[in-house]
């Protein structure tokens, strides 16, 4: 791989730089059978930067889960680093860990099976202020009943249980169990996609909310490009363990340099009358391969209409092809993608 | 009472009059009804649209139409079909009647599909049910229908089994399955919600295709408004058990005459949204043991006034729109768009290219 060409050198350990920085980053599972191998994501850099929310979008397969629970502490490189506000997160102790994890932390999708249904409101709360320690009793108490008001739910909430909420204030009182260990980045997995589409926003502006008052970065990981770009400042799009692109939100959906982002774009069904949708769709033929047999040179060939010969045996280069926007494609140009050859069915 | 269904006029292929549904709970509870006073009409090679959200009955009134309900469930009303009311129909009628009258598509191809028999024999019982055909040609027809839904190398895909096979193509031998015997009307629920967004487009487009090619009308259950806009032609939208509007999918998006369907299209995230910004509609939906005997919508919307107390009726507004609100031509609401500015065309090199 020659992507350490365009990798930036860490600007870690000020303090504003980047809240997470990950470099060369690679995992790999072993398959139950105990003969193959998954590349899970391969070889993948990029920064978090602080009170910034960071989008990335993916389909099955992409890696792009497996990336945010590494920038939750949850798992460690297979290969590659990730420094976490400065500090290479190898060089921790265990303890120093259980300390510096407060910090970065993660919201799931399902909101009933990331609350305990035998545990009343309160008791998750109070779970992971109990688990870092140094507060008493009644402090972990305020501080408990704050970020449940914080989130916009009642005091008297705090007694209930999980089946007594609905998935919305569920979701709500799982945001709330991070917020008093002070976090800096939060991993946001999914973190409406089990909820109803007209409730979906109210929770949004929630995450939106409590970014600005407690300039929170978000690395949010969907797998709804719409809801992506609505709510990221930068965007990554992912496909089989490796970034195809990164940028700036209003550059990779009005100006995306890799085709895979133009398929992603083209495919969002759009709930517009026929006369306002984009007649002008790419469509991809073909299915997405298997992570454990990913393509030979650029993973994306075998559904790009753009690829030719040197796409099957070359990986593209990691390219800055503008200012802050990235992408790894033999054909994108600074101007975008060269036109395509009719002739297909298009 | 209700307005008449819509395009009532020629004969509908499938015709629903006063479809209620009610779930017996456990002993001593009182009956739950989760679909009340159901009235719609699907035309022949009609393509609708189902939408509402969790719990607003979509999915058990699709059920209800291939009589797959549980025995818990109590049924009222009337479901033409083809010249048989599918709510009264004997079980035998009912056998004859699926598959080759009308047919279902699933959200999970991996767990309607028997993990156990390879995908053509699945195919071949479902033909089997209707048509005797020699081996031979049974296999031929089998490889056939494989080829129409987009399965590449069938004659070999045919001998697979499910876990051998992709999301996609899981659906793709589902859709077969409906289609093999030449049904008139399939339901599809969720038919491309488990899938990835570039598998669900070549889904949507297959299904489209085979039912302009065959005339075949469906019945698409959706929360997905992007599907609905995408596949359909009329869309009804259902909440909190009742049909609250339907119309012809381009105005319902456009115009909305129902203050739910436009609050539902409102919370829509879109690319060219205000970035930080989100719409929704604040509050739930009643739950069905204490649904209101007025507006069931009304203590969520930014519309309710004196008089929403009342029962709604479900009210012809013009020869193609019906819509359950009273206040619906004083009010004037938004749609899926608000400045009408084209979607941005300008992604890449792809617009100026093709024609």
């Amino acid at each position: 791989m020659t992507n350490s060409t365009a990798t930036p050198p860490l600007a870690s350990g000020t303090a504003d730089g980047p809240v997470a920085e990950v470099r060369d980053l690679s995992i790999r599972f072993r398959t139950l059978d105990g003969t193959g191998e998954l590349r899970a994501v391969d070889d993948v850099s990029f920064d978090i930067r602080r009170g910034e929310t960071f989008g990335i979008i993916g389909e099955s397969g992409s890696g792009k889960s497996t990336i945010g629970r590494v920038l939750a502490g949850l798992l460690d490189p297979s290969d590659g680093t990730v420094h976490f506000d400065g500090h290479d997160r190898a060089d921790f102790s265990r303890r120093e860990w259980r300390q510096a994890r407060r910090a970065y932390q993660m919201v799931f999708q399902d909101p009933s099976a990331a609350l305990n249904p035998r545990m009343t409101i309160l008791d998750s709360l109070l779970e992971p202020m109990r688990f870092m320690g140094g507060m008493d009793r009644a402090e972990m108490r305020q501080r408990a009943l704050d970020a449940l008001e914080r989130v916009g739910l009642r005091h008297d909430m705090a007694l209930r249980y999980p089946h007594e909420l609905s998935g919305g204030q569920k979701q709500r009182v799982n945001i709330a169990r991070i917020l008093p260990l002070n976090p800096k980045l939060v991993v946001c997995d999914e973190v409406v996609a089990a909820l109803d589409v007209s409730i979906r926003g109210e929770i949004l502006n929630l995450f939106v909310e409590l970014q600005r008052d407690f300039g929170l970065a978000y690395a949010f990981i969907a797998h709804d490009i719409a809801i992506v770009a609505q709510i990221s400042d930068r965007i990554a799009v992912t496909y089989l363990g490796k970034f195809m692109e990164l940028g700036r939100t209003d550059d990779v959906i009005d100006r995306p340099l890799h085709p895979y982002t133009v398929a992603l774009l083209s495919a969002e069904p759009q709930p517009l009358p026929a006369h306002l949708r984009d007649r002008t769709q790419l469509r991809l033929e073909g299915d997405i391969p298997s992570p454990l047999d990913p393509p030979s040179g650029c993973r994306f060939h075998t559904r790009c209409p753009w690829a030719t010969e040197i796409c099957k045996h070359e990986s593209p280069a990691w390219r800055e092809l503008r200012p802050d926007h990235f992408t790894a494609c033999h054909h994108a140009t600074p101007d975008g993608l060269p036109p395509l050859e009719i002739g297909s069915d298009g | 009472m209700t307005g008449a269904p819509l395009g009532a006029a020629p004969e509908p292929l499938l015709n629903v009059r006063d479809l209620s549904i009610s779930f017996r709970g456990r002993r001593g509870q009182p009956l739950l009804q989760v679909v009340r006073d159901l009235n719609f009409a699907i035309q022949p090679g009609e393509r609708v649209g189902l939408v509402g959200e969790s719990g607003c009955g979509k999915s058990v009134t699709g059920l209800s139409l291939m009589r797959l309900l549980p025995s818990t469930a109590q049924i009222s009303g009337q479901v033409h079909l083809g010249g048989v009311d599918m709510a009264q129909a004997s079980t035998t009628q009912i056998r004859r009647m699926r598959g080759k009258s009308i047919a279902m598509i699933f959200q999970e191809p991996m767990s309607a599909l028997d993990p156990v028999f390879t995908i053509g024999s699945q195919i071949s019982e479902a033909l089997r049910l209707h048509e005797r055909l020699p081996r031979a040609e049974e296999r031929e027809r089998v490889i056939a229908a494989l080829a129409e839904v987009g399965i590449p190398a069938p004659q070999k895909r045919i001998d697979d089994y499910p876990h051998q096979l992709s999301g996609g193509m899981r659906q793709r031998v589902m859709i077969a399955i409906a289609l093999i015997n030449r049904p008139q009307l399939i339901i599809a629920d969720e038919p491309t919600t488990a899938l990835d967004v570039t598998i669900q487009a070549q889904i949507m487009e297959l299904l489209t295709r085979l039912s302009e090619e065959r005339g075949m009308a469906m019945l698409f259950i959706t929360h997905d408004l992007g599907v609905v806009a995408e596949t359909c032609q009329r869309m009804i939208t259902m909440y909190a058990g009742q049909i609250i509007e339907d119309a012809p999918v381009d105005d319902a998006l456009m115009q909305p005459r129902h203050p739910y369907t436009s609050g539902l299209l409102r919370s829509l995230p879109h690319f060219n949204h205000e970035r930080g910004k989100f719409a929704y509609i604040s509050g739930r939906v009643p739950a069905p043991q204490d649904m209101p005997e007025g507006c069931r919508f009304a203590a969520r919307c930014a519309y309710s006034a004196d008089g929403c107390e009342n029962p709604q009726d479900l009210r012809s507004i013009d020869a193609k729109r019906r819509v359950r609100c009273w206040r619906s031509e004083e009010l004037s609401l938004d749609g899926a768009v608000e400045t009408p500015a084209p979607v941005s065309s300008q992604t890449s090199g792809l617009s100026e290219q093709m024609p």
